[in-house]
């Protein structure tokens, strides 16, 4: 893709973007006291791990291949075997470009509830979000992406911390009519960024939640420029929860004899919240087996749904 | 200077609402064609490009 853009300033950008030891770079004016680093692999077992946790992480990667955690109580020989089997074994698929095997970040650990946004830089590089959302843990950790949801709270709380870190990192890099969806940890009351996916907003249909709660196309207005007045948007919906909820194949199915049941799975939210648009997918080819867009003024009964267990709608 | 153009590259994934129903003035292309093509964007040009990977959010 990128050797199809004759813009040298936004393929630095995207190459920064998808670098995680560039962008703690060019990140660092902004969050002087994060710790980070990057090593070979063969180094990581003489690291000297003080009272920080940490994150180690292919410079390149993704899916979360090679990423482990590592305190001073962690066998880092063993950690390195593990990492070295893992990676090799998906290098096989990818290329240095997608995985690097080599190179290796190290950065402090952040736990804390995890946010996303969808927004764009526009003509000028003003940051424009399109969607603030909350990404809630599921009780099955295996269902990872089960919820994303966005308030009025969220936006109240957080739409300026937001567009004024989006100006700052866009003034860094110099981007112009450029989408990004980022995912964040908040801790301490204040954001850290902790992953960018350059050109684009969230996949898997997230970024058409704003279409469902807010009628809006977030592509479209990334195309026309438009901003969107937020306290207008929410000024008629004040009491709503919206949310993005992403039906897994359950972890216990036989995908060869089991299908799943819409019917079953459509009752089950009708029961808790409004569906705004289902989507089906081909489970047989994903993950994932629907999509489904819904609003509730009952925050309870929306945080049911955490504890969906997908197996249970499969026949 | 000619006027700028609107591009969606979309992805083995679920490609959401705009990719399927293309307001005029965007061109769509999957993956595939944008390799068979002689295509290049222009710093003016707006392009929007969908996960490949069907686990991307």
């Amino acid at each position: 893709m990128t050797d199809r853009l004759d813009d040298s300033t936004t393929v630095a950008g995207i190459r920064i973007l998808k670098d995680k030891y560039l962008c703690r770079e060019a990140l660092s004016g902004l969050f002087p006291d994060f710790y980070f680093a990057k090593c070979d692999l063969d180094a990581i077992k003489d690291l000297k791990i003080t009272d920080k946790k940490l994150v180690i992480k292919p410079r390149k990667g993704f899916f979360g291949t090679g990423v482990r955690f590592a305190d001073m109580n962690t066998d880092l020989i063993k950690l390195t075997t593990e990492i070295r089997a893992e990676v090799a074994a998906y290098s096989r698929f990818f290329p240095e470009s997608i995985l690097s095997a080599a190179e290796y970040v190290i950065e402090e650990l952040i736990q804390g509830e995890e946010y996303a946004v969808d927004m764009y830089f526009d003509a000028a590089g003003k940051a424009e979000i399109m969607n603030i959302y909350h990404h809630p843990v599921p009780l099955n950790p295996e269902y990872a992406h089960l919820m994303y949801y966005s308030n009025s709270k969220l936006f109240d709380e957080h739409l300026q911390a937001f567009t004024q870190f989006f100006d700052s990192f866009g003034a860094i890099l110099n981007l112009k009519n450029f989408p990004l969806h980022a995912e964040f940890k908040l801790i301490n009351g204040g954001f850290i960024p902790i992953e960018f996916n350059p050109m684009r907003y969230g996949g898997f249909g997230l970024a058409d939640l704003a279409f469902n709660s807010y009628g809006f196309h977030p592509i479209a207005a990334y195309y026309s420029g438009n901003a969107v007045d937020w306290s207008d948007v929410w000024s008629t919906r004040a009491e709503l929860s919206y949310a993005f909820i992403l039906a897994y194949n359950g972890k216990d199915v036989d995908l060869g004899s089991m299908q799943p049941d819409h019917v079953k799975f459509r009752a089950y939210l009708q029961e808790r919240v409004e569906i705004m648009d289902y989507v089906t997918l081909d489970f047989k080819h994903n993950p994932v087996f629907a999509i489904a867009y819904v609003k509730s003024s009952d925050g309870d009964k929306l945080n049911s749904l955490l504890a969906t267990e997908f197996s249970d709608f499969f026949v | 200077m000619g006027a700028s153009l609107n591009y969606i590259i979309t992805g083995n994934t679920y490609n959401a609402n705009t990719p399927q129903n293309p307001e005029a003035g965007i061109t769509v292309l999957s993956a595939e064609e944008l390799s068979q093509s002689k295509l290049r964007f222009l710093p003016r040009d707006k392009v929007y490009v969908h996960p490949r990977h069907p686990s991307a959010l």
